[in-house]
């Protein structure tokens, strides 16, 4: 009786329940194929991962509150994500961030009033050697100038949403 | 799960010094239970003996020599020479530290909170803290008492996130209600997006919270611990009767906390015991008897209230003379009941099972557990047969489910999912009707293709579940209301015989009764038994009650409370003497009361409340509540109990046992009673083994002793088209007499609602919270619809206990009823 999430992420949710002997195992998998289907993690899409792996919507819900990459609010379809740990700060990323929120007319950690893109900071992203990098929903996107900003913010108009059901994307 | 490990052999102890002094305990046992079984106390504020240790709030450090650092004595197992001390100054540093680190963010607005005076952060910090704390920066902050639905008051500034309550839901009741949400300095108690927190047994959460985190709603700003007195009762709900304990203060009974008892509820209660205390002080109990004159009940002296029922009494035959109820009463009260009725007035017609159409002679099929309550969670396999557990005796549950953690299987059987499911390994949801047929199946009796057939479960989950039962040595079969509440009664009982059979003899428990039931059945408020499980048949034992009370009990069998009904339509019984109950809303085909009402010459009613059977009286007389009288009671397993007076009752209400007494002298046969115990005493004269604390359990008769019928097929339940085959089924938070006057209760249960299967509701046009009417041949009731798939298809589940909508109306006492649901309002 899954009132918000499709017969595909239904689907996808029982397999990657069948991956593991415990239901709770599959948390994170199925919250990140919900999100992906709804935007956010709406008190709807968490009833129905918690039916779908039958585990108390508590659980789920406790879950999806833990981790800073779910959102139980609605927000942005589009999530960039700017690093501001030691090596991107000594980059240059006060200057990506701040023209990324005066471009878009935000505060970090908040959505564009047409709901288009989040803003948000955040920890380190793992690739120092690229400083300064941010995530632009799945991807990384490294040695980043003000420039490469538009580009970016001209190709998420182009790309609905580049994602990849394994979770962020390498430049390798 | 219990982190109370068994006592070990000798063999098996450790030997360690703790604060200079020597200590053997069995090998498992943690230095905090050595530390605390030896007197030394280590404070705490995570660890909670009824579940395994944590080590989160780090209170109860102790120094341990050649450890470098100080241990959390509730994780560190007590091994062989330990030398533990928990005196020193750097323990003492230590909890200070803890302390004033818990206090950073503790708001210490104890003069406004509930939990001051009985708070273990208050009393850890007088005796352990830092006098001052050097926090000079904000505290976190959070909305202050946050209300998560009629009983829980949530204040996040306060918690200092022990997890109690947290692990309370996962280990013992299995709710997962409170979860930890979000993180680090973030972490708070909390229910998704705040919504009401759903649980059955969230006052327990209140009580094992060392701070004054989770509070009560019901309690909020009446008392201070300090001004409560204490007094012990039973809980007078479910049946299972938990020992309480009932705060007062001054005039007013300000609140229900569970009182240990390791054989009954441990030290937990549901909520329904923790909230249904309220109705008590309502403002609308009786005060003064009612007497019927010119049409209407108007308030009368007990002289003319009395005098009118032994009038009524006096002028007509015995056999036309009914009593029902007395489940709501004390043993001592429906002792006196007997004696009256048996002995002053000479009739048998009495019977306590008010809410059954189908009764089933008590020498066969005696209601209540053949083990203790304490004895369900040491089973290796447990059978849930149309009994939704959580709904109907909640502390049961927490036995199953310890149970289940220890790897016993549980598995249900039921014309709808019971609350529990989610823990069962094996779920046969069925047609009703099919129980016999399923439950042959289940015992190897039939094929399970044929069990299939008849019931609507399917084969393959009749086969697995027959064979986990099959390699368990030690199973329990717990059979509900809702699987014998039919006229196929006697082939269940037959098959339930067949299956405990075939599981090596596995004792059958029949889950019935509320209140004092298991009082009401050991007495004897039956038409054919007498005190202590005698047959009424029985000559010597007639003989036996006879010789006590100095008068003859008359040998005729009585009346079942159907019988009486049918009787008094065929008016052949004229006087109907109701004790606490109400048959108007409960007997299972309202109908069928009504129209038997219309045959009575003189209706009695002891209550509470101007109930639906109170409003159509003769002569109404208000009586005393669990709360303001003092005497025993008997729960499901026959354990006697003792409830104290804590109050006095309202108006010039009595109890039921001076009644009785007074109704006794009137018709020329005093009953010379000077007190309870003098009655309790005189009980025991009939009943070997009749004590306080004694369990009296139900006898059971062997396999298959007396019943028959097992070789007659089930069949479908014939239904016209499109109808749905109705069940009705009990919920633990509901609106009945006592339940609608506890807005703990009451704001809980909701509105009624029938809850149909999402195919049927497809089918028939009906959306979730769409209202519907629901016709039976009997009548009709308006309902919101709740589609749910817990449902079997083709059926419709309404509860019972709505006084405002009484599923009675819908309820036929010849048999099942098929029920129509058709939207309302709908254009």
């Amino acid at each position: 009786m899954a009132r918000v999430l499709s017969q595909a992420v239904l689907a996808e949710i029982e397999r990657a329940r069948a991956r593991y002997p415990r239901p709770q195992s599959a948390v994170l998998p199925a919250l990140h194929a919900a999100q992906e289907e709804v935007g956010y993690l709406s008190p709807e899409a968490l009833d129905d991962v918690a039916e779908a792996l039958g585990l108390p919507v508590t659980e789920v819900a406790s879950v999806a509150t833990f981790y800073s990459m779910f959102f139980t609010e609605p927000v942005g379809r589009h999530k960039i994500r700017v690093c501001t740990n030691l090596s991107c700060y000594l980059n240059g990323c006060e200057e990506i961030l701040d023209h990324l929120c005066r471009t878009l007319g935000v505060r970090p950690g908040e959505t564009t009033a047409d709901g288009r893109v989040l803003v948000e900071v955040a920890e380190c992203l793992a690739a120092c050697e690229e400083a300064p990098v941010l995530l632009a929903d799945e991807d990384r996107h490294g040695h980043m100038t003000p420039a490469k900003v538009d580009a970016l913010l001209r190709a998420l108009d182009r790309e609905p949403s580049a994602t990849s059901p394994t979770g962020p994307a390498g430049d390798a | 799960m219990s982190s109370e490990r068994a006592p070990a052999s000798p063999a098996q102890m450790v030997h360690l010094t703790i604060d200079g002094r020597p200590v053997a305990v069995p090998k498992g046992t943690t230095v905090w239970q050595a530390a605390r079984q030896n007197g030394i106390e280590v404070p705490v504020f995570c660890y909670h003996d009824r579940m395994p240790p944590l080590g989160a709030c780090r209170m109860c450090l102790v120094e341990v020599e050649k450890m470098p650092k100080l241990a959390t004595s509730c994780t560190l197992e007590a091994g062989e020479d330990m030398v533990v001390r928990t005196q020193t100054d750097r323990v003492r540093q230590a909890q200070q530290a803890i302390l004033e680190l818990l206090l950073v963010n503790h708001p210490l607005d104890c003069p406004i909170c509930d939990k001051g005076g009985e708070c273990p952060l208050q009393d850890n910090t007088l005796r352990f803290g830092p006098g001052q704390s050097r926090f000079v920066e904000t505290k976190r902050q959070f909305r202050k008492h946050v209300r998560m639905g009629p009983v829980l008051v949530l204040d996040r500034e306060r918690c200092i996130l022990c997890w109690r309550c947290v692990r309370f839901g996962e280990i013992v009741a299995g709710d997962d209600a409170l979860k930890g949400f979000e993180r680090g300095y973030h972490s708070q108690i909390a229910t998704p997006a705040m919504e009401p927190v759903r649980s059955k047994f969230i006052g327990n959460t209140m009580e094992i919270c060392p701070v004054g985190a989770l509070t009560s709603a019901t309690y909020r700003f009446r008392s201070r611990p300090w001004d409560n007195r204490t007094v012990q009762s039973v809980c007078p709900h479910c049946g299972c009767g938990c020992a309480t304990t009932l705060n007062v203060r001054g005039a007013d009974l300000t609140r229900t906390r569970p009182r240990e008892h390791p054989e009954v509820n441990d030290i937990w209660l549901c909520d329904k015991g923790f909230f249904g205390y309220e109705f008590v002080g309502s403002p609308e109990r009786l005060r003064a008897p009612l007497v019927r004159r010119d049409g209407a009940l108007r308030e009368a002296t007990w002289d003319e209230a009395l005098g009118r029922v032994a009038d009524a009494l006096r002028s007509t035959s015995p056999e036309a003379v009914g009593v029902i109820g007395g489940a709501r009463s004390t043993n001592e009260d429906d002792y006196l009941l007997l004696r009256l009725f048996r002995g002053v007035v000479g009739t048998n017609n009495i019977d306590f099972r008010v809410e059954t159409a189908y009764p089933q002679p008590t020498s066969r099929a005696a209601w209540g557990l053949p083990v203790a309550i304490a004895d369900v969670e040491r089973a290796d396999a447990i059978v849930l047969v149309g009994c939704d557990l959580t709904e109907e005796y909640p502390i049961l549950w927490l036995r199953v489910k310890k149970a289940i953690d220890r790897g016993a299987p549980l598995v249900i059987a039921g014309a709808w999912e019971p609350e529990v499911a989610r823990w069962a390994q094996h779920r046969l949801i069925h047609r009703r009707g099919g129980e016999a047929a399923l439950l042959r199946a289940l015992a190897g009796g039939v094929r399970a293709e044929d069990g299939a057939a008849a019931s609507g479960a399917p084969a393959e989950a009749i086969r697995a579940a027959a064979d986990t039962l099959r390699a368990a040595p030690r199973a329990l079969v717990l059979a509900g209301e809702a699987a014998l509440e039919q006229p196929g009664a006697e082939r269940v009982l037959a098959a339930l015989d067949e299956l405990c059979a075939a599981c090596h003899g596995a004792p059958l428990g029949i889950l019935r009764g509320r209140g004092n039931s298991g009082g009401a059945q050991v007495l004897g408020l039956l038409p054919d038994m007498l005190p202590g499980y005698r047959p009424l048949g029985d000559p010597s034992a007639r003989e036996a009650v006879a010789a006590v009370w100095g008068r003859p009990v008359p040998s005729a069998p009585g009346r079942t409370v159907r019988g009486m009904l049918e009787a008094a339509r065929a008016a052949d019984l004229e006087v109907l003497y109701v004790v606490g109950a109400d048959p108007a809303s409960d007997y299972p085909d309202a109908r069928a009361w009504e129209e038997a009402r219309r045959g009575l010459r003189c209706l009695v009613v002891h209550e509470l409340f101007l109930t639906r059977t109170a409003e159509a009286a003769d002569v109404v007389l208000p009586v005393l509540a669990y709360a303001e009288k003092t005497g025993t009671v008997a729960n499901i397993e026959g354990r006697v109990q003792r409830q104290d007076q804590a109050l006095l009752g309202p108006g010039v209400a009595r109890s039921d046992a001076e009644i009785f007494v007074d109704l006794a002298s009137r018709l020329g046969s005093p009953l010379a009673v000077a007190s309870w115990e003098q009655v309790f005493a005189e009980i025991g004269r009939m009943i070997p083994g009749w004590a306080e604390g004694a369990r009296l359990a139900p006898p059971r008769p062997g396999a298959g002793a007396g019943r028959d019928g097992a070789g007659i097929p089930d069949g479908p339940l014939p239904r016209p088209e499109g109808a749905l085959a109705l069940v009705a089924g009990r919920r633990l938070f509901d609106r009945g007499t006592m339940a609608a006057r506890c807005p703990g209760v009451r704001g809980q249960a909701g509105e009624p609602f029938v809850a149909v299967h999402p195919e049927d509701a497809a089918r028939l046009g009906l959306r979730d919270g769409m209202p519907c009417e629901v016709r039976s041949p009997r009548g009709a009731l308006r309902l919101a619809v709740r589609v749910w798939a817990g449902v079997h298809r083709g059926h419709a589940y309404a509860p019972r206990g709505y006084d405002s909508a009484p599923v009675s109306v819908l309820l036929d006492e010849r048999g099942p009823v098929a029920v129509t649901v058709r939207p309302l309002g709908a254009p």
